[in-house]
């Protein structure tokens, strides 16, 4: 019975001790910001709504992910759009509001006449909702081909999952509209501080070339790191990488409005 | 001779009281409105959810009981009545068991002669599902532009969209907040109280709470309870990935739960429409948010204490630059000099603001 005892005491102990030694976890956080990062519209803030990815470990423990930027192939919002045959006006609607998808801003109605895939979809509505016919506006989404409203991002997520397969992030956030920010908070630090690489991951397009950051940054308990995305890189900033490519053009045509 | 009449007397007695006794089947009685998750209702044909629910119900036009413009959405029960495949509920349960439970489950009177239908859905009852909703992919996608505006559509439908048309006769708000397609300022003030606090040792007794402003309903924001503002992309299943295709995509069969509208909150002080909070997007303090792809697994505060260091832990003179910091001074002042423990309520209620400080809350 003693030894049962024992036994069960010196379990208890090996599965608490570990745990115990290890002491309370500590966090720290940081904020992630560009500089000079900026669109052909100045007034277009190309960080903003982008998301920025944790890593463990720094640059060399990274490595693969690394190799992984460098090499993937980025294919442009426009070629993307203009491979679905896409019509001109629907992708100058897109550029009009920096964005990747229809899901991105309000369908205005006075638009929809002036964009084939809008009609297309109106018109749907209209026989779809024949007792709320206004719902042709505003559920106009809902009656668009599902490659022309979400074919970009799955295709943009895809080249997300392939990239941080092997390597998977512990924490990811969206950076705010207005001041293209992002903060990660809840960081595990261990000892006096922790080193991590902030990536991207998905190339942010900017006239016609795609820049992807990995930078390395030493994290503290306590009050938050900062990182600057910088565009030309800072030369004095230390293991920061920006992954620079040309992207191919595509022509998509003008839009001629009837 | 004297066994059988008593066991005749027994039934006889147990008919009379209750004719539904003997026939009642096992679902019926259960005490229970309908459940999901039983083997018999979640399994075979029954996965699909169509074989009862119809989207949208043939009586989707008429006047909804939340007051909106009525849209092609369920408003109705199932109906078992219907004859051949749609024999849904009488395929098992027998029409003559004189109802109970299974009638009660839709009518008002739970009897074969029930005629009146209870509204759908029944207020108060158990909850068999709760909602899927990733909000980090609907962050990726949805108001790219900050020049997002939300407001009441042109044609008086209330539903604020991503694609929503806001066009002549409407108030146009510049809004760079996505979220505001689902959460929007709250109508009335809802019931609220503070959170729990497991790990920490309160320092001193409740008291009197204090606002430099009354709450109202601007503290608060709402959160979507319908299709209504899911319907605006994804009626029928549409942009839904191929396995998320059905009701399943989003509703996911849980235990039974009575939804909570008592909202909880850690800093209860907080105005979303305060100036000063008002301006900033609100993914600069909801981070957490856009880090979950469920809300549901998240154990703590959407918003880290780190969000409000900026403006709040700062080394300016102004006192609301640097509240963070002299209520943390004021506290361990206070405990150094053996007084009452100094309460941080510029942000909490004192039912937050007297426990102990968590190692979060101090800059370093």
């Amino acid at each position: 019975m003693t030894r049962f005892l024992a036994t069960f005491i010196g379990l208890l102990a090996s599965v608490h001790l570990p745990t115990m030694a290890q002491g309370d976890p500590a966090f720290g956080s940081v904020v992630v910001k560009g500089r000079n990062v900026k669109g052909v519209d100045k007034a277009k803030i190309p960080l903003s709504r982008k998301r920025f990815y944790l890593f463990s470990g720094g640059l060399a423990e990274n490595k693969d992910l690394i190799d992984g930027l460098t090499t993937a192939e980025t294919i442009s919002r426009d070629c993307f759009y203009a491979g679905l045959k896409a019509s001109p006006c629907f992708i100058e609607w897109l550029k009009q509001g920096n964005c990747e998808s229809p899901f991105c801003r309000a369908v205005k109605r006075e638009e929809i006449a002036g964009v084939p895939e809008f009609q297309a979809a109106y018109t749907k509505g209209q026989a779809a909702y024949a007792k709320r016919p206004d719902l042709a506006v505003g559920w106009l989404l809902n009656n668009m081909p599902s490659e022309i409203t979400s074919g970009y991002y799955r295709q943009q997520r895809a080249l997300v999952e392939r990239l941080i397969a092997t390597r998977r992030p512990i924490q990811s956030i969206l950076s705010t509209a207005a001041g293209a920010e992002a903060v990660f908070a809840g960081v595990p630090v261990t000892g006096k501080s922790t080193k991590y690489v902030i990536s991207n991951v998905l190339p942010v397009e900017i006239d016609n070339k795609v820049y992807t950051w990995a930078c390395e940054i030493e994290v503290r308990m306590g009050k938050p790191s900062s990182l600057i995305l910088a565009l030309p890189l800072d030369p004095k900033r230390k293991n920061c990488v920006l992954v620079e490519k040309d992207v191919k053009v595509c022509s998509v045509g003008a839009c001629e409005r009837k | 001779m004297k066994l059988t009449l008593t066991i005749i007397f027994v039934l006889a007695g147990l008919v009379l009281c209750d004719s539904n006794f003997i026939w009642k089947s096992s679902a019926q009685q259960r005490a229970k409105a309908f459940s999901h998750n039983t083997i018999e209702h979640k399994n075979g044909r029954y996965t699909n959810c169509s074989v009862c629910h119809q989207l949208p119900t043939p009586n989707w036009a008429l006047p909804r009981r939340d007051k909106q413009l009525s849209f092609p959405d369920v408003i109705n029960f199932p109906n078992p009545h219907k004859q051949g495949a749609g024999n849904i509920c009488f395929a098992c349960h027998s029409p003559f068991s004189g109802g109970g439970v299974l009638c009660g489950t839709c009518h008002t009177v739970p009897s074969m002669r029930a005629r009146a239908v209870l509204p759908f859905p029944v207020q108060g009852r158990a909850r068999q599902f709760s909602i899927i909703f990733p909000h980090d992919v609907h962050q990726d996608l949805i108001a790219k532009d900050r020049k997002y505006r939300r407001n009441i559509g042109a044609s008086g439908s209330p539903f604020v969209r991503a694609s929503f048309d806001r066009s002549a006769g409407s108030t146009v708000v510049d809004d760079p907040y996505s979220c505001a397609v689902c959460h929007q300022t709250a109508a009335q003030i809802p019931k609220s109280r503070a959170r729990t606090i497991p790990d920490l040792k309160p320092l001193g007794d409740l008291i009197a709470d204090t606002l430099a402003k009354p709450v109202t309903a601007s503290f608060f924001k709402s959160s979507p309870d319908g299709h209504a503002s899911c319907f605006n992309c994804h009626y029928q299943y549409q942009h839904l990935p191929k396995e998320k295709q059905t009701c399943a995509g989003c509703h996911e069969l849980t235990r039974p739960y009575i939804e909570r509208t008592t909202i909880e909150r850690y800093s209860l002080k907080f105005d979303h429409s305060r100036q000063g909070h008002v301006e900033y997007d609100c993914a600069t303090c909801h981070v957490r948010i856009t880090q979950h792809s469920s809300v549901t697994s998240m154990k703590d505060a959407d918003v880290p204490v780190a969000t409000c260091w900026r403006c709040h832990a700062t080394q300016e003179e102004t006192p609301w630059k640097r509240v963070l910091l002299n209520e943390i001074a004021a506290r361990e002042t206070s405990v150094a000099n053996k007084q009452p423990a100094f309460q941080c309520t510029y942000c909490h209620t004192s039912a937050i603001g007297r426990y102990e400080i968590p190692d979060s809350h101090r800059p370093q």
